[in-house]
């Protein structure tokens, strides 16, 4: 499991950033005193840092930096700065992206999964998702359960992926269409029924059955 | 300053003069000098007089020329002061020392309000930065952990977020100074940008955005551009109306020759919502218009449609819509080809 280092000066986001990465199949750690901050990332030895700029007393960039000239650990810069010259700044400093706030949640973590596929080879980013002996592999589109494995559309995976991550949660329709919106599938309504059918039958295939419950007027839920 | 509006202005010390310069022709005479010898006195005094009449007239006319070639010539006129030299005759020196003192006051109070501006926008810009944080770390929260309610919450986190941007870019599109940088951008990249920026609010109205071919570079400010795209998605979804089944966006562009060697990229945005009355199509572009629609449908601040004009002129785009009532709205933006292209 890769390792990642938040470091934030918000305490709530930082602790929702935290949980946010823990269900997405990684180790979140986070700094919570900001003295010599680029010595405390490196003592920390993370695979990936997400690193906010504006940090109390200290200068974002001047960390990015300072990481930087003493190690090759990916950078990730999160900013609520959303200029270009701050852009071409950051980067020029040694960071390996940038996103700006406020991040949409998918946008974010498909940026930390690119970085760490760069970084680290394919299948870096893989986080094996497993809820009730149902078990997803997410770099390589397949679902298994009691050893036998089915291929799942890239769709099918999202909103499966995105159902076992909540679940014991009621996952609005909305919210899943969000998901897949912010991977560039604008699907609509019916689409999305559509692929939870698929879904279904395909978890079916593999012996699973009742997986994706339907709340009436509420959305889908995985117990 | 002709020379006889010169003379005119002059009337009473030339009356004076003549009536003087004829009495002592008189006195003259009367004393028995003869007329050939009274005659060249007044003769040399009459060209004397008008000898100085005419340099005068021309040192100031000089100066008058001077400084009203320097007012046509500038576009802020409070300068000109600086530009002219300070005349050489009293008149002109008294008008030349008030008119630069009125300038000098003029400039000082027009830098203290561009300052103030400045500081304004900087607030605003840090303002808007400040907000992102929490708005950052509450949309965090509702994702992980979704509800019914959680979601409802969401999508009014998602409003204000759509406000503070709005004041955002106005702070940005209204300042004097340029802050944006064109460059070229891929349009459906652009497009597939703001389509996910503003998801949360077209899945909320149930408009389905269908892409035609986007496959086309334009040269505008990517973000701003992003912006002006989300503006138009958004009325989308406020202006969609009630219908079975949800809206559509299409969203698609072409190129076309508008003369010789002169191409425009359009980017064409058409919504099938509730369209704009015909009376108020030709207003939606005017700061704080909101006609009848905005009346009858959800808040309309009347910004949106006057951000896009403001932005787009910035960057020498130029917008416009069609609509038809219960049809649906077209927007278009064309983007002058600065490249040649074959």
């Amino acid at each position: 499991m890769r390792r990642l280092l938040v470091v934030e000066d918000d305490a709530r986001l930082r602790d929702e950033l935290c949980v946010l990465l823990e269900r997405n199949g990684y180790e979140a750690v986070a700094l919570t005193s900001f003295e010599d901050t680029a010595g405390q990332i490196l003592a920390a030895a993370p695979d990936l840092v997400l690193l906010d700029l504006n940090l109390p007393g200290v200068d974002g960039q001047f960390v990015c930096r300072e990481v930087r000239r003493r190690s090759e650990v990916p950078i990730v810069v999160v900013t609520s700065r959303d200029n270009d010259m701050d852009e071409l700044l950051t980067l020029s400093l040694g960071a390996d992206d940038f996103v700006p706030k406020p991040y949409n949640d998918q946008v974010l973590l498909a940026h930390v999964a690119t970085v760490l596929k760069r970084s680290y080879g394919e299948g870096a980013a893989a986080a094996e998702i497993s809820h009730g002996g149902v078990a997803l592999d997410t770099a390589r589109c397949r679902v298994s359960f009691q050893g036998r494995t089915a291929e799942l559309t890239k769709n099918e995976l999202r909103i499966l992926a995105l159902l076992m991550r909540n679940a014991g949660a009621v996952v609005s329709r909305q919210r899943i269409q969000e998901e897949l919106w912010a991977s560039d599938e604008f699907v609509d309504d019916n689409t999305l029924t559509v692929n939870v059918s698929h879904l279904r039958s395909t978890l079916a295939k593999i012996g699973v059955e009742d997986y994706v419950l339907t709340k009436r007027g509420m959305g889908y839920l995985v117990e | 300053m002709g020379f006889g509006a010169y003379i005119a202005d002059r009337l009473v010390p030339l009356v004076v003069g003549a009536v003087a310069l004829a009495f002592a022709a008189l006195v003259m005479t009367v004393y028995g000098l003869d007329a050939a010898a009274t005659a060249f006195v007044c003769g040399v005094l009459v060209l004397a007089a008008a000898v100085a009449l005419l340099l005068d007239w021309l040192h100031r006319r000089a100066f008058y020329q001077k400084l009203s070639d320097v007012l046509d010539s500038l576009d802020e006129t409070y300068l000109a002061t600086e530009l002219v030299g300070r005349p050489g005759f009293l008149e002109g020196e008294l008008f030349y020392d008030a008119l630069d003192r009125e300038s000098k006051a003029m400039r000082d109070r027009i830098a203290a309000a561009r300052r103030r501006s400045r500081e304004y926008r900087e607030y605003v810009e840090t303002w808007v930065h400040e907000i992102k944080t929490p708005i950052a770390a509450a949309r965090l929260i509702a994702k992980n952990n979704p509800s019914p309610v959680v979601d409802s919450i969401d999508a009014e986190v998602d409003a204000i977020e759509g406000y503070v941007e709005q004041a955002l870019y106005y702070s940005r599109g209204t300042s004097l100074e340029r802050d944006f940088q064109i460059r070229e951008v891929d349009l459906g990249e652009v497009v597939r940008d703001a389509l996910r920026h503003k998801a949360r609010t077209l899945i909320g109205a149930r408009v389905v955005p269908e892409l035609g071919s986007l496959d086309f570079t334009v040269h505008a400010d990517p973000k701003w551009l992003a912006f002006v795209i989300g503006q138009v998605l958004v009325n989308a979804a406020k202006y969609q109306g009630e219908k079975d089944g949800g809206g559509r966006v299409r969203i698609w562009a072409e190129r076309e020759e508008t003369g010789l060697d002169a191409w425009v990229t359009r980017l064409a945005i058409a919504d099938d919502g509730v369209g704009i009355p015909a009376a108020d199509v030709g207003r939606v572009f005017d700061k704080g218009f909101t006609g009848e629609n905005g009346r009858r449908f959800a808040r309309s601040t009347g910004m949106g449609l006057y951000l896009v004009r403001e932005l787009c002129a910035k960057m020498g785009v130029d917008v416009w819509l069609e609509s038809e009532e219960g049809v649906g709205t077209t927007v278009c933006l064309d983007f002058p080809d600065m490249v040649e292209r074959a």
